[in-house]
């Protein structure tokens, strides 16, 4: 209940208005709410998109991660609180200026937090493509860099090995057939000894028994052969004693060579293993959306998708409206203007008095004085009369009383002066209405919010005019219908024309159709109109 | 101090110099010899804001529309109601803004319309009740400005040309006949140029929570602006 109390006063204050001001005016309450609402979205979804965006992508840990998003949240609800707080009255090009730049803000914010977001939910494809992508460029670097490298002092050592091998095996070849040799001359010499020719694997001799001269000669080849077989022996056992250390650390140089090959392959392949920064995932992103038109299109709507979201708060701002709560507001305002300006005057008035007060002073003294002297004139008068009475009295006794003419006299006139000045107090004198007449007007704050400048009063369009732009927004409506229906391929200069169409069709709606307009609406038709009978063949040529 | 003065003697009183566009009379506190002391005060406030307006004096209010004669032309005075009123050059509005801005408030709002001499039959010298048809019928349509009036002729010929090139290129665009365009409304406002409205400032005496006034109260009344108004067919450039 509690949560609920706390969040019924929360949203409103998000939403710009002051509770105390919102009492008054509780009938815009939910209105107020919504824009609360509306602050809150773009600070709530900014805090997750820097989180995720700190923590993905440029890999912090996820507290400080976390920290940031909170901290950038902060920034957008104040920033957004500030929009919704703004003074209704403001002139428009105040109004721009703060739109302006809070639009900026958000695509800013959208243009760096898209991409971490997109690399967030493409994680997976965007891994395996990053890894596709080390596995090329480490074979890449092995054949550019490595296998060069070694190549040469490799293929030497072994060219080497292969040279001394050869020779070691020519030399046992040599051996053998010696050796072979040997064992047939003594076979054909024991063939001879025991008289045997042409058969059981014996050459042709003599065929008589015993150490002839046929046998002589068998003996002198078989000592021939057995000298040769020592002497080729010889030359091996030498030959293999010179060649085998050399082999031996060709074979080890080999080794090396092989091993330091393996070595630079495996830094290589660790550097690049290592090499999952942003970059690289921006890289195999742009791969994917090369690659496949749904990324791309993810991208973009996502992108699209994080402005407008920002650009809740602008919106419900633009959109929504509160009448009642912004009189409220307003008449809060005139009130303590009216009170600063109340009590400047009174300040003033209290300087009259005081100043009045002085004068009265002065006045009263002098009357005193005045008065004073009238006394004393009027007991010199009173003293006069009475002399001059006793005379007359003296000398007519027997006149009768005085009337009281002078006395009706000094009466009337004050009485017709005050029935004169009440009448004129009235306004009879002044030919007003009658005394009890109610006065309806604007105040002047109503007359100059209500005011319009003669500049911009609206003006009737040219016939001409109108029928140029109405035939130009049926052009290009014709075109946005015929090219999205008939055309799909050329879907790019259909949302031109469909654009131009609907801003055509707004420009109709408030020259209440192409019939009155202030200057920029007059100027507005006549460019409208031009664009609108030229785009469509313009955008038909480009389509042939 | 009991009310000497009607308005509209004041106001016939009163000769403004023909301005338009940012040159207002030049008012005093003291020209209708009334240097009353919160008139004064509220001028000099005026004054502050940088907006010149000027102390009339004390007068009684009255409802609807009241037609008085002058020495040239005649006068018609009215409380603000109609939307028609609210037709203000670019200049006066922005230093009754100005005015606004600065916490100047004004209970009531009342406008003078000079109109030609024969317009209205105006037996009474000191002024007569008049009904607002026949008012309105004498103030006549707010005259457009000359830059808008500009404007849109400037736009028909261009449309017209847009037409004729159309009608050469496409004979079947001929259907749309590009006639000579004349903006009556302009021809209608010129009759009304040269006439200028003034705009007064009310202040009833007392106070009345109610914001509730009645005719016969007194009142201090105010200049706030006056203009006059311009000739639609005569392009400012050429003025």
């Amino acid at each position: 209940m509690i949560a609920r109390s706390w969040l019924r006063s929360l949203l409103p204050r998000l939403g710009g208005a002051q509770p105390a001001l919102l009492s008054m005016a509780q009938v815009d309450g939910p209105e107020m709410s919504a824009r609360g609402l509306a602050a809150m979205i773009p600070a709530i979804f900014a805090c997750f998109a820097a989180t995720v965006a700190f923590r993905y992508a440029y890999l912090l840990p996820l507290a400080a991660a976390a920290s940031i998003g909170v901290g950038w949240g902060l920034i957008i609800l104040m920033f957004d609180v500030a929009l919704m707080s703004a003074a209704p009255g403001r002139s428009r090009a105040a109004q721009a200026l703060t739109y302006g730049a809070r639009g900026a803000v958000s695509l800013l914010a959208a243009l760096t937090f898209a991409g971490p977001l997109v690399l967030f939910m493409f994680g997976q494809d965007i891994g395996f493509q990053l890894k596709a992508d080390q596995q090329a460029e480490l074979a890449a670097y092995n054949r550019q860099h490595i296998v060069p490298l070694y190549a040469a002092p490799l293929s030497t050592a072994t060219a080497a090995i292969t040279a001394g091998q050869q020779q070691l095996a020519a030399a046992a070849a040599l051996v053998a057939t010696w050796t072979a040799t040997v064992g047939t001359d003594q076979v054909q010499a024991t063939c001879e000894a025991g008289g045997v020719s042409g058969e059981a694997g014996c050459q042709h001799g003599s065929g008589r028994i015993g150490h002839g001269p046929v046998y002589a000669v068998r003996l002198a080849e078989l000592a021939n052969a057995r000298a040769s077989l020592t002497a080729v022996r010889a030359r091996a056992a030498a030959l293999s004693a010179t060649l085998t250390p050399q082999l031996r650390a060709l074979r080890a140089k080999v080794a090396g060579l092989q091993a330091a090959e393996q070595a630079s392959y495996q830094n290589a392949r660790a550097r690049y293993d290592r090499d999952s920064g942003l970059i690289a995932r921006a890289r195999a992103l742009a791969e994917l959306e090369r690659g496949d038109s749904l990324v791309s299109r993810a991208v973009e709507l996502l992108t699209l998708l994080i402005i407008t979201i920002d650009l809740t708060a602008v919106l419900s701002r633009i959109s929504s409206h509160a009448p009642s709560y912004e009189r409220v507001l307003q008449a809060e305002r005139r009130k303590i203007l009216l009170c600063s300006a109340m009590a400047e005057e009174d300040a003033a008035d209290r300087h009259d008095r005081q100043r009045a007060d002085r004068e009265a002073d002065t006045e009263i003294h002098q009357a005193e004085a005045d008065a004073r002297v009238d006394i004393a004139l009027a007991e010199i008068q009173a003293r006069a009369a009475a002399a001059m009475a006793r005379t007359r009295g003296h000398r007519d006794e027997a006149a009768g009383p005085d009337d009281a003419r002078p006395d009706a006299t000094r009466d009337a006139r004050p009485r017709a002066y005050r029935a004169r000045a009440e009448k004129s107090y009235r306004g009879q004198d002044a030919g007003a209405g009658a005394p009890a007449e109610p006065v309806h007007s604007m105040t002047f704050a109503e007359y100059v919010r209500t005011s319009r400048p003669h500049e911009r009063l609206a003006a009737p369009m040219a016939p001409a005019l109108t029928a140029a732009a109405w035939t130009g927004l049926g052009l290009t409506t014709a075109l946005a219908a015929g090219l999205a229906t008939m055309a799909p391929r050329l879907a790019g200069p259909a949302w031109i024309a469909a654009a131009f169409a609907a801003a055509m069709a707004g420009l109709a709606l408030s020259t209440r159709g192409f019939l009155r307009g202030p200057v920029w609406a007059q100027r507005a038709a006549l460019a409208a109109a031009v664009a609108g009978l030229v785009l469509p063949p313009l955008i038909l040529l480009h389509a042939i | 101090m009991k009310p000497t003065t009607t308005v509209p003697e004041m106001a016939a009183r009163y000769q403004p110099e023909p301005t338009y566009a940012g040159q207002p009379a030049a008012w005093s506190a003291h020209r209708a010899g009334a240097p009353d002391r919160a008139g004064a005060r509220l001028v000099a406030r005026a004054s502050q804001a940088g907006v010149s307006i000027g102390y009339l004096g004390t007068a009684p209010l009255f409802s609807g529309t009241r037609a008085y004669t002058g020495p040239r032309t005649d006068w018609l005075v009215s409380p603000v109601t109609s939307p028609a009123d609210v037709v203000i050059p670019g200049q006066q509005r922005a230093q009754m803004q100005l005015l606004d801005q600065a916490g100047v408030d004004f209970p009531l709002v009342y406008i003078a319309h000079e109109i030609r001499k024969g317009q209205l039959d105006i037996g009474q010298p000191g002024g007569q009740l008049v009904e607002a048809r026949a008012a309105a019928r004498a103030v006549g349509p707010v005259p457009l400005h000359p830059d808008t009036v500009a404007a849109a002729e400037q736009a028909g010929r261009g449309a017209q040309l847009l037409i004729r090139v159309l009608a050469k290129a496409l004979p079947v665009a001929g259907f749309m006949v590009a006639a000579p365009f004349v903006l009556a409304g302009a021809a209608v406002g010129a009759l009304v140029a040269g006439l200028d409205p003034v705009v007064f400032g009310v202040v009833p005496a007392g106070s009345s929570r109610a914001r509730q006034w009645t005719a016969g109260q007194d009142a201090a009344w105010y200049v706030l602006a006056q203009w006059d108004w311009p000739d639609p067919l005569e392009p400012t450039s050429r003025r």
